[in-house]
């Protein structure tokens, strides 16, 4: 897959030969800041268009023809895809903040009309700790509570893929920590595929996670590729 | 991976927008009060001009004689003639007159009870003086105004005799007829002491006095009348109030004088424009005040909103969702600021009619406005939040998904 952004002439590109996640994995992508790891993720979660792109498959469904949709059709598209196939965890915030953290978790569900397996979700709100904040809002929680409420949101709609980028940035060691383990955890018990853009090394290392690495070329290029 | 995924529902969106809002109160109440100061005082203010003009009107149409265009001077009038007036759009009613001398006679009822130079006027079915009481059928009927039948002290259905004298071959003669009260006109429909008779009685009586002989006045001296075919007047009245110009130019383009209460018509319809090409004027640019703050609010809103905006992109609302999102909360706000403003214009009312309208008689308003007003002006804020909500939301179709993911 090649993703190109920036004005002609200026833009880097960014580029990944092949990535195969499994459901119930966590895969991290790291690399030095600005090298293009943000970019990567928008491709891969329906937001960018990819300059070329030669195959692309989820949950046994070829998307490769969707990928290269006329931009109007792709649009729509891409939003249903993005609607019902993929969660997303921003790097901070993300969550709207005149809704309480259930109606936030239960916002993706909500919007395609599906009602939500209570069953899942009680178990999903007990593993991240969120069973006393459900009925605040955003402003009252703090950051670390806020990024877990965020994830929870992304799993709850039972996706295919879920896409964080640098979801422990804004938090302090020990929290970043305790975060990202969790998410490993839940990722692998609701059977659903990540790709969690990072640069927390030890984290990673310790995690045993499959790496995606960065390697920036000469040329305005950053090349991504599986170690 | 299936491809009929379903659209993201847009009933989740509105209450999304209407969580916004009340989250968002502080902001919400001020938009919200924009509208209500532009909404309250414009009721207001077309309340009064409506209240006022329409009062004035109905005065105006409350008094028929307001309607009437009055010959100055006698003429020689014949049947074409009344024919040619009666056929004209702008006609109400039209009567023949006698010439003025003979139109009053003395009525008795016995020696204390009487009444001289009592006036008499024509009348038939459709007289605008008479309103709703039934005209003299017969030729020995009248209608009594409420002040002749209290100098008679009569009720209807009583008899009083009708006197008229004449000089003829030097010789005083008296010709008289028993007429029945048929009815009693209310006094606030004419004032004065007057009798309301059939046409053949009152030229009858002219005939009497120009000596011919009359056998429904006893009086068998005399020539044999000639069949009437002129007359010296008529009572002439337009069929609206907008229409004694029409009908006042038309008699002078006959040659004939006339006086009106033209004057006082034009009056109230030039205060009618004026009133509302003040209004229109200070609408507009209330209106216009608004849209542009309304406008900015939007705009500052979806700039100050992006990323949640952008995080319900990224989720899967399309672009027109999204704009259906700013519409949404621009109709919700101006349909409650609408309904304060309406509030805020009904106590304003109540104090108008309080304060100034002292000198008016019960059941009488200062500022009044239809049913109808309230719609036409809920309509048109509705138009404008509308036309606004597209123009200011543009913006927020130019959200992308990304922007929710980066930290810019």
């Amino acid at each position: 897959m090649h993703v190109s952004r920036g004005r002609v002439g200026q833009a880097y590109r960014v580029e990944l030969s092949s990535l195969t996640l499994c459901a119930g994995e966590a895969v991290a992508v790291v690399g030095p800041s600005g090298c293009g790891k943000s970019t990567l993720l928008e491709a891969l979660g329906l937001i960018l268009k990819p300059e070329r792109v030669g195959q692309f498959q989820l949950l046994q469904t070829d998307l490769t023809s969707d990928l290269t949709l006329r931009a109007g059709r792709r649009e729509t598209r891409w939003a249903r895809l993005r609607q019902h196939q993929m969660g997303y965890v921003p790097q901070t915030g993300g969550l709207l903040p005149f809704l309480t953290v259930r109606q936030n978790i239960d916002l993706p569900a909500s919007m395609s009309g599906r009602a939500i397996d209570r069953t899942l979700l009680a178990r999903l709100v007990e593993r991240l700790k969120l069973t006393d904040l459900l009925n605040r809002f955003p402003r009252e929680l703090s950051i670390g509570e806020r990024q877990r409420v965020s994830f929870a949101r992304a799993v709850a709609h039972q996706p295919a893929l879920i896409l964080a980028d640098e979801p422990t940035a804004a938090l302090d060691p020990n929290l970043a920590h305790e975060l990202f383990a969790l998410i490993i955890e839940v990722v692998s018990e609701f059977n659903i595929a990540a790709l969690i853009v990072t640069h927390e090394w030890s984290l990673v290392a310790e995690s045993k996670l499959r790496k995606v690495v960065a390697v920036v070329q000469a040329d305005h290029r950053t090349v991504f590729h599986e170690q | 991976m299936s491809s009929d995924y379903v659209s993201p529902r847009l009933s989740v969106l509105l209450s999304l927008a209407l969580r916004d809002l009340i989250h968002d109160r502080k902001v919400s109440i001020c938009m919200m009060a924009s509208v209500v100061a532009v909404v309250a005082p414009l009721l207001l203010l077309f309340g009064l001009k409506f209240g006022i003009v329409s009062q004035m009107r109905h005065d105006l149409l409350s008094d028929p004689r307001n309607k009437e265009v009055k010959m100055i001077a006698s003429d020689n009038l014949d049947q074409t003639w009344f024919d040619r007036l009666r056929a004209l759009p702008s006609v109400g009613f039209v009567m023949p007159l006698t010439r003025a001398l003979n139109t009053v006679a003395d009525l008795y009822v016995d020696s204390k009870r009487f009444a001289e130079n009592v006036e008499l006027i024509p009348t038939a079915v459709g007289d605008p003086l008479l309103g709703e009481v039934r005209p003299p059928s017969a030729v020995n009927q009248v209608v009594l105004t409420a002040m002749a039948a209290q100098r008679l002290g009569v009720q209807p259905g009583d008899t009083v005799r009708l006197n008229i004298s004449r000089q003829l071959n030097k010789v005083n003669q008296r010709g008289q007829i028993h007429v029945q009260v048929q009815a009693i006109l209310p006094a606030a429909a004419f004032g004065r002491a007057a009798a309301f008779v059939t046409l053949p009685l009152l030229v009858a009586l002219e005939d009497f006095r120009d000596g011919f002989q009359v056998p429904l006045l006893n009086a068998a001296q005399g020539e044999t009348p000639r069949t009437r075919q002129h007359f010296a007047r008529a009572r002439i009245y337009a069929s609206e109030i907008d229409q004694v110009e029409a009908l006042a130019s038309f008699l002078t383009s006959q040659r004939i004088e006339t006086s009106s209460r033209l004057a006082e018509i034009k009056s109230v319809q030039q205060i009618d424009r004026v009133l509302t090409i003040i209004f229109n004027v200070i609408a507009w640019a209330a209106v216009l005040g608004c849209a542009a703050s309304m406008i900015g609010g939007l705009m500052a809103n979806i700039d100050r909103k992006r990323k949640d905006l952008a995080l319900l992109r990224l989720f899967g609302y399309g672009r027109q969702a999204m704009l259906g999102y700013v519409v949404m909360q621009a109709t919700t706000l101006t349909a409650v600021g609408f309904g304060l403003g309406c509030l805020l214009y009904g106590m304003g009312s109540v104090l108008f009619d309080r304060l100034l309208g002292v000198a008016l008689s019960a059941g009488r308003f200062v500022c009044r406005l239809e049913p109808m007003h309230f719609a036409f002006a809920l309509g048109t804020a509705l138009l404008v939040s509308l036309c606004v909500s597209l123009s200011g939301g543009i913006l927020v179709t130019q959200i992308e998904p990304a922007e929710s993911l980066r930290d810019v």
